[in-house]
């Protein structure tokens, strides 16, 4: 059922990374994915790697779930690698068959632009597995409330996407509900042609729209009613606050950019 | 035989989830060619999920439902046939509606049939808004500017379009008013009385079901809990209370008496009934002990 | 039920309306549509007080003119002394008087049920630590306090409407407006909104104001007022308005079934049996006690 399709993955826990406050894991997993980008060689990839791999364990979440996060782009990391290899020329010529040409330096480069694609889904799904999406909207509207200055409607913003949050369930189980009234006005929604399909989902359509608007309206007075008037004078429930292991956090991530850095000096660079 | 028959009818929602939930545990029931079968039931019950298996909405997980005495299921590529024989109207229909004219909206269903002469087709979209009762002037009005009342009598007037042999209605008075709730339950009782169709009321409102149904399906838990002529139903007020399920009102009036001692009939279920039960208990001490209708 | 009958006229009014009318304007260009023709009504501090009538007559029109949801055209209302034509006071009269709404799903807000009931406390500025307070005592007071950590799409209606109460509880109002709130809910959920209604009136005192179709609902009340064609047609205590059946019918309002056999019988000659008794209880009772009074006495048979 259509309704079932969970948002955001957020996977609830207990560990040392969901207990952190979402604006430093938002700051730390951000910088994490710059640097991840920054390593030139070997060391200073094995070090990223390493790390990642030990905060995946600290999360508790078992590793079968990034996987499944992998699954979805494996296709991009295999696509972007092979043209890697096949466009990255070196000396060193492996394979020659007509009109490719495999090099060592082009082998290690492609292995190394598939790792940087690993470790970037890896630290991002680890973001939206151990924060739940309201965390995360909090965090973010308190990270960009400085682009108030730029007249950015930060607080807007970050409403929208909290109705948002809250109505997609409820939008795909009306979805569902009209789909089967349709379906027992005998709607024929499975076969035929693209113009076919296309002209079989108005009924469902036009429905949902309607009905959105009126729950936007409703939701609307309701918002009045409650003295809603914006973000100026708001004060919050949960307040986020910076706590020891968020110093601690911090800390730590920067170290291991720093030794990264000094790593990228110790051995000859491998990409470019 | 039986106009639908099913057998042992199984369901469990979203298999292999933690939220999965048994929805159907086994029901097995006949519906016999122009009964009108009121369906209660509180939510969760099953009564949702059992009547979208009538038309094929839902294919159960185990089980089988007859029409006719043909499987529904023996041939899954035609089970969209099914839903032109056995029309669910569900709850607030009005949702629905999506076409530029109430003509049009009405029209839906049967096109969908494959009805595509033009003639034919006016025919049957003028008689099913009758059934409704739905003005002709109100056919060529955008459905969205027409009252609450009229609108779900629209959507209804859609699946009625369809000419199906059972109607299904689920709960098709919640929400509305006491005029538009009266309005619908007199137009449902005249489509089968002109119609002899067979039709299934799912409602929470047991004075409805009183008023309209001759048998009543009672549903708890995932099975047929009661399934038997409306009297004795409603006879059984203590056993539907331990269910969660209310009895009409009158009936509770006669469920009191009794348990103040007094000795009446308690199979009363509608206000004529109720009049002379209490006419006779009133004059029980000329007429000797004399119980209910 | 217990009827405390707030009759007097001592007791502090909370909201007045006086000779208010409302028209739409029409979208079409043709005459504006007139819903309340000049409705006059206080609501007094602590009442629990239903409005019926049909769809169309006017009564959630009505309701929305208590806390400034719409503004009258003619006359004017006044909650706890203020005019809701005041835009400046909009804030106060809105935290004071609270509206909970049929659709359950289309008043909240947040994605978890205690972040929803936080929404009005934080508009109104309140200090953290304080909605924190607030939000759980909303929360127990509604008994949905155990939900608290949950998504609402995943709760039942009653219990999202349980949950809409809390949010407006949150906001500690003087008064509730209820517009149809168990239209849209299952025997269940309308007997938990019912509850927690009779715990808003009882021990928490709160001026209720309930827009129902349901003549059980309505009973509940201390007072009845019967809108119809934008206009108040009679109010009075449950009893002495659900007992004028014909004025009911004509209104196209459910007659409670009691009632209905009560004044059955007592036409037919019982009329030692009250006209005005309202649920099964109370009907059985005084069918039960005029049979044992003519046993005692058969020769005053009525019928």
């Amino acid at each position: 059922m259509i309704a079932d399709i969970t948002i955001g993955q957020f996977m609830p826990g207990k560990s040392f990374i969901h207990k952190l406050d979402p604006r430093m894991k938002i700051i730390v997993m951000s910088a994490l994915i710059v640097f991840v980008f920054l390593a030139k060689n070997m060391l200073s990839m094995g070090l990223m790697l390493g790390f990642v791999f030990l905060l995946m364990l600290l999360t508790r979440i078992s590793p079968v779930m990034y996987f499944r996060g992998l699954k979805a782009i494996w296709f991009l990391i295999l696509f972007t690698s092979v043209l890697n290899m096949l466009y990255v020329r070196g000396d060193t010529v492996l394979v020659k068959w007509g009109i490719f040409t495999i090099t060592k330096e082009g082998l290690w480069q492609s292995g190394f632009i598939a790792m940087r694609l690993v470790l970037v889904i890896v630290i991002s799904s680890m973001l939206t597995y151990t924060t739940s999406p309201t965390d995360l909207t909090a965090a973010i509207e308190r990270l960009l409330r400085p682009l108030n200055i730029f007249k950015v409607p930060v607080h807007e913003l970050a409403m929208m996407m909290t109705i948002a949050l809250r109505f997609i369930p409820t939008l795909l189980e009306e979805t569902e509900k009209i789909m089967n009234a349709q379906k027992a006005r005998g709607a024929d929604l499975e076969s035929g042609g693209m113009m076919k399909r296309a002209k079989a989902l108005i009924p469902i359509l036009i429905p949902l729209f309607i009905s959105s608007f009126r729950r936007a309206f409703e939701l609307a007075t309701a918002m009045d009613c409650r003295c809603y008037t914006g973000g100026a004078g708001r004060t919050r429930l949960n307040v986020l606050r910076y706590r020891f292991r968020d110093g601690f956090a911090f800390v730590m991530v920067a170290a291991v950019c720093a030794g990264m850095i000094y790593l990228n000096t110790l051995a000859p660079a491998l990409v470019h | 035989m039986a106009l639908i028959e099913t057998q042992d009818l199984r369901f469990v929602y979203g298999k292999g989830t933690p939220f999965e939930k048994e929805a159907l545990k086994g029901a097995t029931l006949a519906i016999n060619q122009g009964e009108f079968i009121g369906v209660i039931g509180h939510t969760g019950s099953g009564k949702s999920t059992l009547v979208q298996m009538l038309n094929g909405l839902l294919k159960p997980d185990a089980g089988k439902v007859f029409l006719n005495g043909t499987d529904i299921w023996a041939k899954p590529k035609e089970i969209r046939k099914v839903r032109f024989e056995v029309g669910l109207v569900f709850q607030y229909p009005e949702y629905q509606l999506f076409e530029e004219t109430v003509y049009k909206d009405i029209a839906f269903g049967p096109t969908n049939k494959g009805i595509t002469d033009k003639d034919e087709l006016d025919a049957i979209v003028r008689r099913a808004a009758e059934f409704a009762g739905l003005k002709e002037s109100l056919l060529e009005k955008s459905p969205f500017d027409l009252s609450g009342g009229e609108k779900r009598r629209a959507a209804i007037a859609g699946v009625i379009a369809m000419e199906p042999k059972v109607l299904i209605l689920d709960e098709p008075t919640a929400g509305l008013d006491p005029k538009g709730r009266d309005r619908i339950l007199n137009q449902i009782r005249k489509y089968r009385e002109q119609t002899g169709s067979t039709v299934l009321l799912v409602s929470h409102s047991m004075e409805d079901i009183a008023r309209i149904a001759d048998r009543v399906l009672v549903m708890n838990h995932g099975n047929v809990e009661m399934f038997d002529t409306t009297e004795k139903v409603f006879q059984q007020g203590e056993h539907l209370a331990e269910i969660g399920l209310k009895v009409p009102q009158v009936t509770q009036i006669f469920l009191e008496l009794k348990k103040l001692g007094a000795d009446v009939d308690t199979g009363v279920y509608t206000m004529e009934q109720a009049k002379a039960g209490v006419l006779s208990y009133l004059r029980g001490s000329e007429t000797e002990g004399g119980s209910g209708a | 039920m217990e009827h405390t009958n707030i009759t007097s006229d001592n007791l502090e009014i909370q909201i007045s309306a006086q000779d208010v009318y409302f028209e739409y304007e029409s979208t079409d260009g043709s005459e504006p549509k007139q819903v309340l023709h000049g409705v006059s009504m206080d609501i007094r501090k602590g009442e629990f007080v239903a409005l019926l009538g049909h769809n169309g007559s006017g009564k959630s029109t009505m309701a929305k003119h208590l806390n400034a949801i719409l503004l009258p055209s003619g006359g004017k209302v006044l909650v706890g002394g203020m005019d809701t034509a005041d835009d400046e006071l909009l804030t106060e009269i809105r935290r004071t008087v609270g509206m909970v709404f049929q659709n359950p799903d289309n008043q909240l807000v947040a994605t978890i049920v205690e972040e929803d009931v936080a929404f009005g406390p934080e508009n109104l500025g309140v200090p953290s630590a304080k909605i924190r307070t607030r939000v759980d005592e909303a929360l127990k007071a509604v008994g949905m306090y155990e939900y608290r950590r949950h998504a609402p799409h995943k709760l039942s209606g009653g219990q999202k409407q349980r949950v809409a109460i809390a949010g407006i509880i949150a906001m500690r109002p003087k008064c509730i407006v209820f517009d149809e709130p168990t239209a849209m809910l299952d025997p269940r959920g309308r007997q938990e909104v019912m509850e927690t209604i009779d715990k808003l009136t009882g021990e928490l005192g709160i001026t209720v104001v309930l827009i129902t179709h349901y003549m059980d609902e309505a009973a509940r009340a201390d007072r009845v007022i019967i809108i119809n064609d934008g206009s108040i047609l009679t109010e009075g205590t449950p009893k002495e308005v659900f007992s004028q059946i014909d004025m009911l019918r004509k209104v196209h309002l459910d007659v409670p079934q009691p009632t209905e056999l009560a004044q059955y019988l007592y036409d037919m000659g019982y009329t030692d049996i009250p006209r005005d008794v309202l649920t099964p209880e109370e009907c059985a009772r005084a069918i039960y006690e005029a049979r044992q009074q003519r046993e005692a006495a058969p020769q005053q048979n009525g019928g």
